[in-house]
């Protein structure tokens, strides 16, 4: 694999098809743990780990699958993978097991992983697969950041589970519940979609 | 052969074999860690309620602290602990649980043995709201109900402000959360001395 | 386990605990099918079917296979092998009866397999440890709850076509902007009932 091909991988993950922001996919989740920085990154981690290990399997098993059952073979690869991040947790981590609670299980059904696998994995090779499936879950995990990065310093007064803003300042307690990932989420995609029609535009202008 | 009807079923159950063997053998290996972990915090809460928590312990400090001296105890059909010293019961860890805005609440509640004062309380699940109700799981809500007097009293054994003769403040901004525990803090003590009376 | 009424679990789940607006869950599809209103319900319907059918089936296969064995690690596998069984056998009965039903859903009835919301309608069934009846009374009153939410979704980005919406904030931002404005007119359910 050439340099570039892995930049193309990436870049296409991050940035031109991010998969909550362009492909709109993986939203649920992103709605539920993006209370604090914290949660965001050990589910980001989570789920690029998940995502990039199943690709990679369902890419080495692609040539043996039968047609009919690829989808639940992808399925059944996937949830093997969530089981051991969900045992993880639990036995080193217990702490933040308890605080991503049900989501960790429902990272099985975040279309992400689904997506990917189907998308990429099933007809490319095993190591760009791989990449694919982790260029996705950064850009999952660079759009989770920020909607907490909102959510924790408004609710919360802190960063990372650090205090930055003093107590006297009253917090904006909407940002703790779940409906402001709904309009934070809303914004960063109106700056973004405002941002890819004004490249749209000039690229027409200059022809 | 990958085209014929048996040759799918035979991938199957082999991938799935491959992969359950895989996750039984992640389990053994770590089932022992989950279940002291989970144990292990259990522990960790009685201990606070009794105020013999090992500050900064590890988890085989709290373990050991735990076992020296606190058994369990049952009244009736309740089940809680009682913390021990010197071969005597000291005081009792009653479970109480009820409805809270989000979801239930469950936890423990520590009394002494002539059951007139509150030694401590502690949560083991609630889901209020991060930062508001969520708070009842912080030191600074819990610690007020060390040492309250409840002798003599019948029910109403914890009043929150804004009532007047409170003895528990209410979290600012958690009104409903508030109240709910209160309601079931009053109304689990009444069972318990109901069942020991 | 909670000693609730199943007729109660069934309304909370439409009203006080919807899927879509308390719980946050089956948002991908919720946003790409819930533009027309009459493939929102049909959505809908597939979705309940699959709900009402799928949960009561991994009841069984939690408490008469996980549990007596002591797979409780493996609920997931099996718990999603089910889901996507019955959806495979429910995509081919559609495509024999309902052929208009399931050429107007496309991609999106395969994608019930993978609606959080299925799966995690089982999940919230073990962790609160429903009887059999509050089980059925739960994942159908899920389904009917996710289908209002959808459907009612339908009925207002059909009539945000004559607004006129920024550019940027069109077809998914706005979307998400309806949906967090209903989400909290549905946080004065809050603490109504309790269900768990």
């Amino acid at each position: 694999m050439t340099k570039t091909e892995v930049k193309k991988i990436f870049t296409k993950g991050i940035f031109t098809d991010n998969p909550i922001l362009v492909q709109v996919i993986g939203i649920c989740s992103a709605l539920a743990v993006t209370n604090l920085m914290m949660n965001s990154l050990i589910m980001g981690i989570a789920l690029s780990l998940v995502t990039a290990f199943s690709s990679l399997t369902v890419s080495l098993l692609k040539d043996h699958t039968p047609k009919h059952i690829r989808m639940m073979v992808q399925v059944l690869i996937i949830s093997v993978y969530v089981i051991m991040v969900d045992i993880y947790l639990k036995a080193y981590m217990p702490e933040m097991s308890k605080a991503l609670g049900p989501y960790v299980g429902l990272i099985i059904t975040n279309c992400i992983i689904m997506g990917r696998a189907e998308g990429f994995a099933q007809s490319n090779p095993p190591m760009p697969s791989f990449f694919d499936g982790l260029a996705s879950g950064i850009g999952y995990t660079f759009v989770l950041m920020s909607i907490s990065f909102v959510r924790e310093i408004l609710g919360f007064g802190s960063v990372f589970g650090i205090s930055i803003i003093p107590e006297t300042v009253t917090r904006w307690t909407l940002m703790v519940m779940p409906p402001s990932a709904f309009f934070i989420l809303a914004l960063i995609m109106w700056v973004f979609n405002n941002n890819r029609l004004k490249k749209q535009r000039e690229g027409v202008e200059k022809k | 052969m990958k085209n014929s009807f048996i040759y799918p079923i035979i991938f199957m159950m082999a991938v799935t074999a491959v992969f359950i063997a895989v996750l039984a053998g992640l389990n053994y290996a770590t089932a022992d860690t989950i279940e002291f972990n989970q144990e292990s915090e259990l522990q960790q809460k009685i201990l606070y309620i009794f105020d013999i928590l090992p500050k900064d312990g590890a988890e085989e400090d709290v373990e050991k602290v735990f076992n020296e001296n606190v058994i369990e105890k049952e009244w009736g059909e309740l089940r809680g602990y009682a913390l021990t010293q010197g071969g005597q019961e000291t005081a009792y860890a009653v479970p109480i649980n009820g409805p809270g805005l989000w979801g239930s609440i469950i936890g423990y509640i520590g009394l002494n043995t002539n059951y007139t004062e509150i030694i401590g309380i502690e949560f083991v699940t609630q889901s209020e709201t991060p930062g508001l109700g969520g708070r009842i799981s912080e030191d600074s809500y819990k610690e007020q109900f060390r040492g309250i007097d409840i002798s003599g009293k019948m029910d109403e054994f914890i009043v929150s402000s804004p009532e007047p003769n409170s003895n528990v403040d209410a979290i600012a901004g958690a009104t409903q959360t508030s109240a709910a525990v209160v309601k079931l803090i009053n109304e689990d003590i009444k069972l318990f001395l109901q069942e020991v009376k | 386990m909670i000693q609730v009424h199943p007729f109660i679990i069934f309304i909370a789940s439409i009203f006080t605990s919807n899927m879509i607006f308390s719980n946050f869950l089956g948002m991908c599809s919720f946003i790409a099918v819930s533009k027309e209103i009459p493939t929102a319900l049909g959505l809908g319907i597939a979705v309940t079917m699959v709900l009402s059918f799928t949960t009561v089936l991994n009841y069984f296969v939690y408490w008469q296979i996980l549990l007596p064995l002591g797979l409780e690690y493996l609920m997931y596998i099996l718990f999603i092998l089910v889901i996507a069984a019955f959806v495979q056998l429910l995509e081919m009965a559609m495509d024999r009866y309902l052929p208009t039903l399931y050429y107007a859903l496309g991609i999106f009835l395969p994608l019930i397999t993978v609606n959080c919301a299925i799966l995690g309608v089982s999940l919230f069934m073990v962790a609160r440890q429903y009887n059999f009846v509050q089980t059925f009374g739960f994942a159908v009153g899920s389904g009917v709850g996710w289908t209002l939410a959808i459907t009612a979704m339908a009925g207002i980005r059909s009539k945000l076509n004559e607004s006129s919406i920024p550019e940027g904030l069109g077809g998914v931002p706005i979307t998400l902007i309806i949906t967090g404005i209903m989400a909290l007119a549905f946080i004065g359910f809050s603490g109504m009932v309790q269900i768990q």
